[in-house]
């Protein structure tokens, strides 16, 4: 069974121009994991969940997620970019992207898990963590203590 | 404490109802105040609003990226913004909760047809019962403090009189017709609007009554003018839709100026006007119908006095017995009186008998209403008859009938033209004060017992204490 959360879905200091490209990487890393059968499907779930209301949260982060059949398994992707990236048609800029993939049998345990990371999103001394993580490792801990 | 209730909620429920949960739950205990937070995400509800909760909460938010059911909050205030702008600034959207949420209007809100009247009379009843919760303390301070005044003599607010008094004069000011009394109309309407349209909607309510009370519609002008100003301010606040940016324009420019205007020329041109050929057309009809027949005379005079206490029917009757008690004939004018005082002492006689028909609020106004109808101030009713009005008034209205009309056969004269049951204690102002006191008691006993048989029994939970429509005005100051 996989982890929610695993330090193999969490990426610091990466360089991408658009928002498309860091999605794409996200979730193209998903499609390697096998947790996402078929990239487009999950894509086109990503960018309707979009357009009803921006992911952006404030604070540079936005939490990108979708729910579909062709995820198998819940999870987060984590992206710490090495520079601002223009996140939507506000003009607001992100920094930290969760990406958080569901499937549509979302189990309860697995679900909580999600909303309790989204909940911390919302505490500043969280976000500052993630900003100041050395290590893969650092963020992992971060959101799952 | 402050208590919030709020559920939060989003397509996914997975993501941004938890955040906003997070955000609001954080940022109302920084604040101080209680929060409970139901979220509605893909695993179903969480943390579930109780009836409790909901009942305590002083303000309800509804942060939401589809639609709620809000079947549960009728009644409450309650403020809806994107599940987003939970995230982004929970502190506005706390204050901004506490500034304009509108009280839930259960019209338009349920689907099923039949519980959808049933409910829109609910809330015509909930919003007179705000109304009248703003009024009564207006009505008790500006009432008591007027016949505090009465004890220095009946014109000692006079400086002519002998009797003139520095401290009776301030005081009959302060609690009279261009005091605290004064005020209570506007206050009604002011809070009839607020429960219709939050506190955007005082502003349009307070200048409602304010004209209804300058037109001389009284009362029942008042109450139109509350729910003139309540829906009309609702509709703006709804309907204008601006810049967010400019959002703060909305609430301090355009909605007072387009509410006041639109409310205050409604007021001014289609209830005044006709209010003013009435009043013609009535003084017209009692100047060819003399004052020969008591009975007849005597019924007309106790019904105009209690119908609108106040408003046009009741001044009318007034003027036109002060036209005699000019002429020197004195018994027009007992009968004024005797009507004008009889409703207050029959509503205070019907709260001691019948307890169980009323709340425990209207049980202690019941106290002051006592002191009110003995000296005259008819407005000590008006609570009772604006909380259930198809029911109160033809009460006291055949109670003031009977006083008038016994007046009126007794030959009863009062030489006064105010003073209620303190003039017969003066010697030679009342002709058969006996009499006129025997008059007013009937009168009481019989509007009170009428009021007995025909006002509902309150519930259990309606008697008891206070009723939910109860305000702590504190709340709008928040924010």
């Amino acid at each position: 069974m996989t982890n929610v959360i695993d330090q193999k879905r969490v990426f610091i200091n990466r360089d991408f121009q658009t928002r498309g490209e860091a999605i794409d990487f996200l979730v193209e890393n998903l499609v390697e994991e096998n947790i996402v059968s078929d990239r487009k499907t999950f894509l086109s779930a990503l960018q309707d969940r979009e357009i009803e209301v921006s992911t952006y949260i404030g604070h540079y982060v936005a939490i990108p997620h979708a729910m579909s059949s062709v995820v198998s398994e819940p999870t987060v992707s984590v992206l710490r970019l090495s520079k601002d990236i223009d996140y939507n048609a506000d003009g607001d800029q992100v920094h930290l992207i969760f990406m958080l993939a569901i499937p549509e049998s979302g189990g309860k345990e697995h679900l909580a898990i999600l909303s309790r990371l989204a909940r911390k999103l919302m505490h500043k001394e969280i976000r500052a963590k993630l900003e100041n993580s050395k290590t893969e490792k650092e963020i992992v801990d971060t959101l799952t203590s | 404490m402050t208590k919030l209730v709020a559920i939060t909620t989003c397509p996914t429920g997975v993501a941004h109802t938890y955040m906003a949960a997070e955000a609001l739950e954080e940022t109302a205990k920084d604040k101080g105040y209680e929060i409970k937070v139901e979220t509605q995400g893909a695993s179903g509800p969480e943390n579930e609003l109780n009836k409790q909760d909901i009942s305590q909460a002083d303000v309800v938010i509804i942060a939401a990226g589809k639609s709620v059911n809000k079947d549960r909050f009728v009644g409450k205030r309650v403020y809806e913004v994107g599940v987003e702008e939970a995230i982004k600034d929970p502190e506005k959207v706390i204050s901004d909760a506490f500034d304009r949420a509108v009280f839930l209007d259960p019209n338009g809100q349920s689907t099923n047809a039949g519980r959808s009247a049933k409910n829109s009379v609910q809330g015509i009843y909930k919003h007179l019962m705000t109304g009248v919760s703003f009024m009564i303390p207006v009505i008790v301070a500006g009432g008591i403090l007027l016949a505090i005044s009465f004890l220095w003599g009946l014109n000692s607010a006079d400086p002519k009189d002998p009797s003139y008094n520095a401290i009776a004069a301030a005081l009959n000011a302060i609690g009279g017709g261009d005091g605290a009394l004064g005020l209570m109309v506007p206050v009604l309407a002011a809070g009839i609007g607020y429960s219709i349209g939050g506190v955007p909607a005082i502003t349009s309510g307070l200048m409602s009554g304010w004209v209804a009370k300058s037109i001389g519609a009284g009362f029942l002008g008042g109450m139109v003018g509350g729910f003139l100003a309540g829906y009309v301010t609702l509709y703006l606040i709804n309907y204008i839709k601006i810049p967010k940016k400019l959002d703060s324009i909305k609430f301090v420019l355009i909605i007072p100026v387009l509410s006041v205007a639109i409310v205050g020329l409604l007021m001014t041109f289609v209830i005044g006007i006709p209010i003013e050929h009435l009043m013609k057309w009535i003084s017209g009809w009692l100047g060819t119908m003399g004052t020969g027949n008591k009975l007849l005379l005597g019924i007309i005079t106790g019904s105009m006095m209690a119908f609108d206490m106040g408003g046009p029917l009741n001044k009318s009757i007034f003027a036109f017995s002060m036209i005699a008690f000019d002429a020197g004939n004195f018994v027009p004018f007992a009968a004024v009186m005797a009507g004008g005082v009889t409703p207050p002492l029959a509503i205070a006689l019907s709260t001691v008998i019948f307890k169980n028909k009323y709340t425990a609020e209207e049980r202690e106004s019941g106290k002051a209403a006592w002191v009110l109808g003995a000296v005259n101030i008819t407005e000590g009713a008006i609570p009772f008859a604006v909380a259930d009005p198809l029911r109160v008034i033809p009460c006291i209205m055949i109670g003031s009938s009977v006083a008038s009309t016994l007046s009126l056969i007794f030959n009863c004269a009062c030489r006064i033209p105010h003073g209620g049951l303190i003039a017969p204690l003066i010697p030679n102002v009342v002709d058969h004060p006996v009499l006129w006191v025997v008059s007013i008691i009937c009168g009481t006993i019989v509007g009170a017992i009428l009021l007995g048989i025909v006002k509902k029994t309150k519930t259990e939970t309606e008697a008891s204490a206070k009723t939910s429509t109860q305000l702590n005005p504190l709340d709008m100051m928040k924010g």
